[in-house]
């Protein structure tokens, strides 16, 4: 605890995760406005006191859509991050406990295969495919994070099922589920959830991309990648239209970079000592 | 005195990473024919070098691994190639003890659930009360108290962590336990405690014992027959006596030579 | 040669290392004997000016009349490789993986501008054949991996001697080989000693190896010294209660016969040291002055720090510690 506190990367990462989460959280009761509404004539507005960060060229109020934005954001990350995370790890555990055999192969050569395309590409492969929208962009992402979150489940659970206390509950008589379950999982939770929160950083930033291209996040629903679209047409009436959707999407992926990092660090056994 | 273990001609060995794509898949044998019994209620001490094969025998003998060719019988039946389904009525009756105290344990589990775990599979319908005094009796008889059930390995020396393992692979009662370089990891003035308690454990349960180790010094101290093996093959074979005051293999006599003496 | 003066490292509010003295002269060795957590490494590392920052040493270290702890890192940088080296337990990690051992020998000896490149290369291959290795030219080309254990330590050997230093210092070098081969890398070091004339440091936990090299033997315990004299005279009639239990741990014999009388309890963590003799709680004489008070030094056959060393006559090493 006093080392976490005594960490100020993993100490920032916290304290801007948790307070994006509070943005997110919030927007779900309040907003300043109505995210959706429009007014021809507010359109274009600077930061003033009535819009604190001005209006679009619909005339609505940008920190309501930000906020709701910001809610859109952590949901994409969340749901992504959990289909790759659930799935990578049953896949990468499987693999390490059979590994050599022919389901290992099939396992992680398809898998590499997943990895071999660019992860953008791969999902706007997906979104063509199932059609645009935030349900599809969220599966597409998931769908690339498993291969990631596999590999490292597969590396991980192989050096946990070297150990003696793996081989001591072969010994024991317990069932290779019950080892992956009981020994492994617990050992390679701590690096897992590591990479979560780095992956989670990723699938903010590609659901922005692909919102940006028009096949994520759909109207009226507010993302900050299609904020960032809409911005660009403006760009040299209303910069600042563009640099705050912008700044949120660099703040988020920042934050849960710091928070995972952060945490690589606190979980590392080796620095565990004091 | 009946034969409670026993190995037939036992084989196996392990692939080379290949070369290339192409290239043969070449492989090293690290037991190369190893055959022996074993008496009930007697010690078997197995000395060697690195790369002896001694490891992966110990671990044929318990069924960690199955040998490619040749079997391991335990009293009488065979238990060698079987799956891990089909051994595990026999699993309780024999148990390991592993080189690395540190790694033997699992570092996220209480010592109450690393030791019970053993007695989950074999007892299953037991009551958590019995349970937890089976686990209590135990321990003390391992010389470790109550208040240890609740802490975990880390907060252990190394001693402390093999006598839990100790008394993990005791708590079904096993027939035969194998014991793979039990005392190398610990502390000289420890080690003799160890070496001691699994003496007296013996004599209790009954235990037969195999014991693994590269020290000629602690292997005659503690087996009543020894094997001296070298590149996956038994070189020597005798009772500790005779087979440490007249070696009569030079391999054997080079061991035995190169021992430093007090 | 070498000269400790009441060398003591503390690690925050915990003693790792308490008031150590000795002294080692040109040509001779010392065995520092110690279970973990005695202080044999930090003693070491101590010397080699290679501690931690987090620890704090205080004292004197005098090699060849400097006082190291006094020197400043460059200081220190220039005597470290060339006055003094070190050997390690596993020499693999020691051996930079990505350079020819040839190259590593000889890196040495052109950084303190002993010799020019092309020297040193030269010279490197005759260290190579020198510490045993077979066709020396080839093997230095060699890198860490192709070489086995035993072969790599002599490489690391041949990296240490390279520039003829007045100090070695041996941690554990022989505790992750095979028996065979820890007798052959003993009887290099012996030999490598008679040749050159430098004092030894010779760290082990093992009594029985260090019998086979040290005219001296130091045996600490909790960071503390427990008992130091001629190696013979130790291992003969030992007068501290701690060496005798050490002694009467070794394996000789069989069980049927001769069972083993341990030493009780377990290797205490230095942070609940009593702060008397830190054997006291595992020791059969320990009493209440012990708990308290630091024994002074019993100067007999050995030098005993114990409060009881005067007061037994030595009992044979295999015998019970009553």
């Amino acid at each position: 605890m006093r080392r976490a506190l005594s960490h100020p990367s993993f100490m920032i990462g916290v304290v801007l995760s948790a307070a994006i989460l509070a943005v997110a959280l919030i927007s779900l009761v309040w907003t300043p406005y109505d995210p959706g509404q429009m007014r021809i004539i507010m359109r274009l507005k600077p930061p003033g006191a009535d819009f604190w960060l001005g209006t679009d060229q619909f005339g609505r109020d940008v920190v309501s859509m930000l906020m709701v934005g910001t809610r859109n954001a952590l949901m994409v990350g969340l749901v992504a991050v959990g289909l790759g995370l659930t799935a990578g790890l049953v896949l990468g555990m499987l693999a390490a406990r059979f590994q050599g055999s022919f389901l290992d192969e099939a396992l992680m050569r398809s898998l590499d295969f997943v990895f071999a395309f660019p992860a953008v590409l791969t999902a706007i492969l997906i979104l063509t495919f199932m059609g645009p929208g935030l349900a599809n962009a969220m599966i597409a992402i998931g769908i690339f994070n498993i291969p990631v979150f596999a590999r490292q489940a597969r590396g991980a659970a192989l050096q946990v099922m070297a150990q003696d206390y793996v081989r001591a509950a072969r010994l024991a008589g317990c069932g290779t589920f019950s080892i992956l379950r009981r020994h492994v999982l617990p050992n390679i939770a701590g690096l897992m959830i590591v990479q979560a929160s780095t992956q989670f950083a990723l699938a903010i930033l590609a659901e922005a991309g692909l919102s940006y291209l028009g096949i994520g996040t759909q109207p009226p629903n507010p993302s900050w990648g299609r904020m960032l679209n809409d911005a660009q047409t403006f760009l040299s009436r209303a910069p600042l239209l563009a640099i705050f959707p912008g700044a949120a999407i660099a703040l988020s992926v920042l934050a849960f970079n710091l928070l995972g990092d952060g945490l690589r660090d606190l979980l590392d056994p080796r620095l565990k000592e004091r | 005195m009946s034969v409670i273990l026993e190995a037939v001609d036992l084989h196996r060995h392990y692939p080379l990473p290949r070369e290339g794509i192409f290239a043969r898949r070449r492989h090293v044998s690290a037991v190369n024919g190893v055959s022996f019994a074993l008496e009930e209620g007697k010690v078997l001490g197995i000395v060697g070098e690195s790369g002896s094969g001694k490891s992966t025998l110990a671990r044929l003998l318990v069924g960690l691994e199955a040998p490619e060719k040749g079997e391991v019988r335990f009293l009488g039946q065979r238990i060698s190639g079987l799956g891990d389904a089909a051994l595990r009525p026999v699993r309780h009756q024999i148990q390991m003890v592993f080189q690395d105290p540190f790694g033997s344990l699992d570092p996220r589990m209480r010592v109450l659930d690393s030791i019970g775990e053993p007695l989950d599979v074999a007892e299953p319908g037991l009551a958590p009360e019995a349970r937890r005094e089976r686990i209590i009796g135990m321990l003390e008889r391992v010389g470790l108290g109550e208040g240890a059930l609740t802490r975990y390995p880390h907060q252990f020396s190394g001693g402390q962590r093999q006598r839990i393992a100790i008394a993990r692979a005791l708590i079904t009662h096993p027939k035969l336990l194998i014991a793979d370089e039990p005392v190398s990891a610990l502390d000289v003035s420890v080690q003799a405690q160890i070496l001691n308690l699994l003496l007296d454990l013996k004599l209790e349960f009954g235990l037969s014992l195999v014991f693994i180790s590269h020290d000629l010094g602690i292997v005659r101290y503690l087996s009543d027959r020894v094997i001296v093996m070298q590149n996956g093959k038994i070189v020597e074979e005798g009772e500790t006596e005779a087979l440490f005051s007249a070696p009569a293999e030079a391999y054997t006599r080079q061991l035995i030579a190169a021992m430093p003496k007090l | 040669m070498l000269k400790v003066t009441d060398l003591s490292i503390t690690l925050g509010s915990i003693t790792a290392l308490r008031g150590l003295n000795f002294a080692i002269r040109p040509g001779e060795t010392l065995g520092i004997v110690g279970e973990s957590g005695s202080g044999k490494s930090i003693t070491a590392l101590a010397i080699m000016g290679l501690l931690p920052k987090v620890m704090r040493a205080s004292g004197r270290i005098e090699l060849e009349g400097n006082d190291l702890l006094a020197l400043d890192e460059s200081a220190l940088c220039r005597s470290r490789g060339r006055r003094m080296a070190m050997i390690f337990q596993e020499p693999m990690t020691a051996l930079n993986p990505v350079m020819p051992i040839g190259a590593q020998i000889a890196e040495g000896l052109v950084l303190h501008g002993i010799m020019s490149r092309h020297e040193a290369a030269e010279e490197a291959i005759r260290l190579v054949g020198r510490v045993g290795l077979p066709d020396p030219a080839a093997r230095a080309h060699s890198y860490p991996h192709e070489l086995s254990g035993g072969q790599r330590q002599r490489a690391m050997i041949a990296m240490a001697i390279a520039c003829r230093p007045a100090l070695l210092i041996a941690d554990e070098p022989t505790s992750a080989l095979d028996v065979t081969v820890q007798a052959e890398i003993l009887a290099l070091l012996k030999e490598v000693r008679e040749e050159t004339g430098m004092a030894m440091l010779f760290i082990s936990h093992d009594l029985a190896v260090i019998s086979k090299l040290a005219e001296n033997t130091l045996v600490l315990y909790g960071g503390a010294a427990m008992e130091m004299g001629e190696t013979h005279a130790l291992l003969a009639a030992p007068r501290h209660p701690y060496t005798r239990g050490l002694i009467a741990a070794i394996p000789s014999g069989n069980a049927h016969n001769t069972r083993l009388n341990p030493i009780r309890g377990h290797v205490p963590e230095l942070a609940k040291l009593p702060p008397g003799c830190p054997f006291h709680g595992r020791c059969p004489l320990g009493d209440e002055r012990c708990r308290i008070e630091r024994p002074a030094p019993d100067i007999a056959e050995t030098t005993a720090w114990c409060h009881h060393a005067g007061a037994h006559a030595p009992l044979a090493p295999l015998g019970v510690t009553s």
